[in-house]
């Protein structure tokens, strides 16, 4: 009885640990009750902590919890997620869409330095839809938190974004152009 | 040399005036390692001041080095050093070509082929290991490049490597090349063979490399590279649109690979995904360079990518295109970069749709490059294209052009944007029919020729960076000081990556100056993109460690393109490289004990011989006014803005010219002219040089 549950629990911590590493690959973070759900073996015994089971698992996949505005608690593998990536679906999450572009394109326009396309943020982890985007890029023109907040078009009518904090909009300009069309011309 | 661990060990000479075929110890070339280094020993040694480049006593050299073909990624790149006929002078340069040639030479037995001389009739060379003989080509003479690798691979079989020239290089045009592998290309020294009467090489290489070390060293040290260090083209290391893995990204990274981007011909099609490193079979995934080379519309035409022998990165793209056999050419494409980029640069009034929406640029720059390879046709870096667009806005064509050969070119198609006018383009280049065709023989002898003035020299529209006639390649906008210094040290476009590498590798910039910190002294080394500032003693040992590391890339033999390995894609490295990597290796592979130290010294050999024969060939100490020089457009572009003004690449004047003594002074070159001092010279090794060049009183 001993042993069965030994192996039982052997397969439930690898069972636990790939749904989370194959999620976290694909760029999801999962609830408690997801992992759960995920576990069926149609056996009475299942009702087993899982906590119990992440608690083993944690360091073989580097196992981070994030929480949304709710309180609600997400996991996720550092090992196949950046924190930042799980930051950004947290916050798409909690519906910080305005706020999250503006501190996206700040912190763009500061580091690296670079005007962002306004497009990046229909991809994933953002997963806007044009009609959210434009919704979005409206706000941020009327909103004077964002004030600093401008747009740019490279020839190739590509918009792109920045913040006048960190960059004149002759830099933006230069850079978009570069990163659109000078960048192919200079193969 | 005795046992010879890395190199082969022989040097194939072949004097085709009088059939002689000897080989000599590559020992005599050791302290310039191999590649480029044995090309420039050659000419500087053997080829007489003030020969033309077609002229028998010249001479050109096909080298590879200790790596090449020794299982080391990326290591399988011809060097190809001769006399270089655009160039005004005819000074040294060297081109390269990467594929299956180099690792081949390897394996039949030589370190380099020295082919000499001229014969009295189109022949071909024929390498199978040590069988070494001179055939004939008049069967192949005429012919395109894909029919004489075919008719070359008939006669050998098909395991043959082959290098081939086209119809551009046998009728002597200065822009052809010299292509191995039916799309890897050495520019510019095409008619060099084609002056020869020699069609093509032939090399079939049965033997292998000895190497020193344990192969398991050599694996994991491969293993390292692939795990670890290794990132896309270019070594970009961060992907181009966010991923869960990746903590940055960039939308102009080459590591294009992503949920939904395939290789859409291939059966099944191939889906690149999101691949975090670490994993040495996806590797070659992570470039999906059809798409990125040629837009959306390649994806579904991209059979696989290619690319050279030992070499993860599969740069080439390969599609199957049959509406280009409307063309009357292939529907078999392979290319990249500029190979594309530059016949589409032909197409100066756009391009329309041609089979399907948004297809006008992809057809241009596939049926051009199938045109420009067949009859083996160079770009000069694009600088074809802007020359063609220059004459023909300004009116100079129709000046210079008598008005029947001007009406019989087909401008309607040109201007109607479709591609088959590139057919008619590249044909006249080829066969020199009339006088349209000195397009073909270069920027500065077009300008001479037909009296192109200042407007075109100093225009920034044609972007020519050095009154020597070649344009810019990665120069001021990459690196500012740093770019500009290193495209002006050579006698042709540079081909110089290293420092474009770091620039373009994806990562935010204060990670860049950090790393710029560690390696050259301080993060001042370093300038954020168009946000310049004024020369600094860093920014000179940043231009030298990249010319360095270029000029040992190119004599070991690996590909510039990819290494130094200076940042990871790892984030558990922080990001860091390992410039001691071909230390390593070289270690492994010859059983000397390397240092990165000692390797950059005897690249840093290699180029002062360079200089030591541009000066000879110049005949000048004054490489500062005479060599060095930068056109106008560069100082005055963005007529309002300062340089040093955030969203400006301008240069200035006097700024330069204390690039240029910085420059100088880290290479131990004279500071007033840029010349190899004696003791310079004599520190190098360069004896010889000093002496020859003391005795025509071309010491500074």
């Amino acid at each position: 009885m001993g042993d069965h549950m030994d192996e039982k629990m052997k397969y439930m911590q690898e069972d636990v640990a790939d749904f989370i590493v194959r999620n976290s690959r694909d760029g999801k973070i999962v609830t408690l009750a997801e992992i759960e759900a995920s576990l069926v073996y149609g056996d009475e015994d299942q009702a087993t902590d899982i906590s119990q089971i992440l608690e083993s698992i944690g360091t073989d996949l580097d196992l981070k919890k994030i929480d949304d505005a709710e309180g609600n608690t997400f996991y996720y593998s550092g090992n196949e997620m950046t924190d930042k990536y799980a930051g950004i679906i947290i916050r798409v999450k909690d519906k910080d869409i305005l706020k999250l572009i503006g501190d996206t394109v700040r912190e763009e326009s500061r580091r690296y330095p670079r005007p962002t396309y306004v497009t990046m943020f229909n991809l994933p982890p953002y997963n806007l839809t044009e009609g959210e985007l434009t919704d979005m890029l409206s706000e941020l023109s009327n909103d004077s938190e964002y004030a600093d907040l401008k747009f740019t078009n490279a020839s190739n009518g590509t918009l792109f974004v920045y913040s006048n904090k960190h960059m004149s909009k002759g830099y933006a300009d230069y850079l978009a152009e570069w990163i659109e069309v000078g960048q192919d011309e200079n193969p | 040399m005795a046992v010879s661990y890395g190199w082969a060990g022989k040097v194939l000479r072949v004097n085709l005036s009088n059939g002689k075929i000897t080989t000599e110890d590559t020992g005599k070339y050791k302290d310039y390692i191999g590649g480029m280094g044995i090309g420039y020993k050659v000419l500087f040694d053997e080829v007489p001041v003030g020969t033309h480049p077609h002229d028998a006593k010249n001479k050109i050299v096909f080298g590879t080095g200790p790596l090449t073909g020794s299982g080391a990624p990326c290591s399988s790149r011809t060097n190809v050093t001769s006399l270089f006929p655009t160039n005004p002078k005819h000074m040294v340069a060297d081109s390269h070509m990467g594929g299956n040639f180099a690792a081949s030479m390897k394996y039949a037995g030589y370190d380099a082929i020295i082919v000499e001389g001229k014969a009295r009739g189109p022949v071909w060379l024929r390498i199978e290991d040590d069988k070494v003989t001179i055939e004939d080509a008049s069967k192949m003479w005429g012919q395109g490049i894909y029919n004489t690798t075919a008719l070359v691979a008939s006669e050998m079989g098909k395991e043959a490597s082959i290098a081939a020239i086209g119809q551009a290089g046998e009728n002597l045009v200065n822009l052809s090349v010299i292509m191995n592998g039916y799309s890897h290309s050495a520019g510019g020294h095409g008619s060099i063979l084609g002056a020869k009467k020699l069609k093509a090489i032939g090399i079939i290489g049965t033997g292998s490399l000895k190497i020193a070390g344990s192969s398991k060293e050599l694996l994991d040290t491969n293993s390292y590279m692939l795990k670890e260090l290794i990132g896309a083209n270019n070594n970009h290391v961060v992907p181009s649109t966010p991923q869960p893995w990746a903590e940055f990204d960039s939308k102009g990274s080459r590591w294009t690979a992503q949920k939904g981007l395939y290789w859409g011909a291939a059966e099944p099609p191939v889906e690149t995904g999101e691949i975090p490193p670490g994993d040495i079979t996806t590797v070659g995934l992570r470039t999906q360079k059809g798409v990125k080379d040629l837009g959306p519309v390649a994806e579904k035409y991209t059979k696989r990518m290619g690319g050279c022998q030992s070499c993860p990165i599969r740069c080439f793209s390969q599609l199957e295109m049959p509406q280009l056999e409307k063309y009357g050419v292939s529907r078999y494409v392979s290319n990249t970069c500029m190979g594309y980029s530059a016949p589409n640069g032909v197409m100066i009034k756009g391009t329309s749709d041609q089979f399907e929406k948004d297809d006008g640029s992809f057809i241009a720059k596939t049926l051009g490059s199938q045109l420009a390879d067949d009859y083996g046709v160079w770009c000069n870096y694009g600088m074809l294209g802007r020359e063609f667009k220059y004459i023909y806005e300004s009116g100079k064509l129709k000046e210079v052009l008598s008005e029947e050969e001007y009406n019989s070119i087909p401008f309607d198609l040109l201007e109607a944007g479709d591609p088959a006018f590139l057919k008619d383009f590249y044909r006249r280049i080829t066969f020199k029919e009339g006088e349209f065709s000195h397009l073909g023989d270069g920027t500065y002898w077009i300008a001479e020729r037909w009296n192109l003035g200042d407007d075109f020299w100093h225009g920034k529209d044609q972007k020519i960076w050095s009154p020597l006639g070649y344009p810019v390649h990665h120069s001021n906008e990459a690196g500012a000081q740093v770019g500009a210094l290193i495209s002006c040290m050579f006698n042709r476009d540079s081909q110089s990556h290293t420092h474009m590498n770091l620039i373009g590798s994806g990562l935010p910039a204060d990670i860049l100056r950090e790393v710029s910190a560690e390696i050259w002294g301080s993060e001042e080394a370093f300038d954020f993109p168009a946000k310049y500032t004024p020369m600094n003693e860093y920014k000179a040992k940043f231009a030298k460690w990249s010319i360095i590391r270029n000029v040992l890339h190119d004599s070991l033999t690996v590909c510039n393109w990819m290494w130094p390995m200076m940042v990871s894609p790892v984030k558990e490295r922080n990001y860091r490289g390992d410039t001691a990597l071909e230390s390593k290796y070289m270690s492994i592979v010859t059983g000397e004990n390397y240092t990165e130290e000692s390797l950059d010294l005897a690249a840093e050999r290699v180029f002062t011989l360079h200089r030591a024969l541009t000066v000879k060939q110049m005949g000048t100490v004054d490489m500062r006014n005479e060599h060095d020089v930068i056109m106008d457009w560069v100082y005055d572009m963005d007529p309002d803005m300062e340089p040093f003004t955030e969203g400006t690449v301008k240069m200035e004047r006097e700024d330069m010219q204390t690039a240029l003594t910085m420059f100088y002074e880290e290479m131990g070159w004279d500071k007033k002219t840029g010349a190899p001092t004696k003791e310079t010279l004599k520190r190098l090794g360069l004896d010889f040089a000093a002496s020859e060049l003391e005795s025509m009183n071309l010491l500074p």
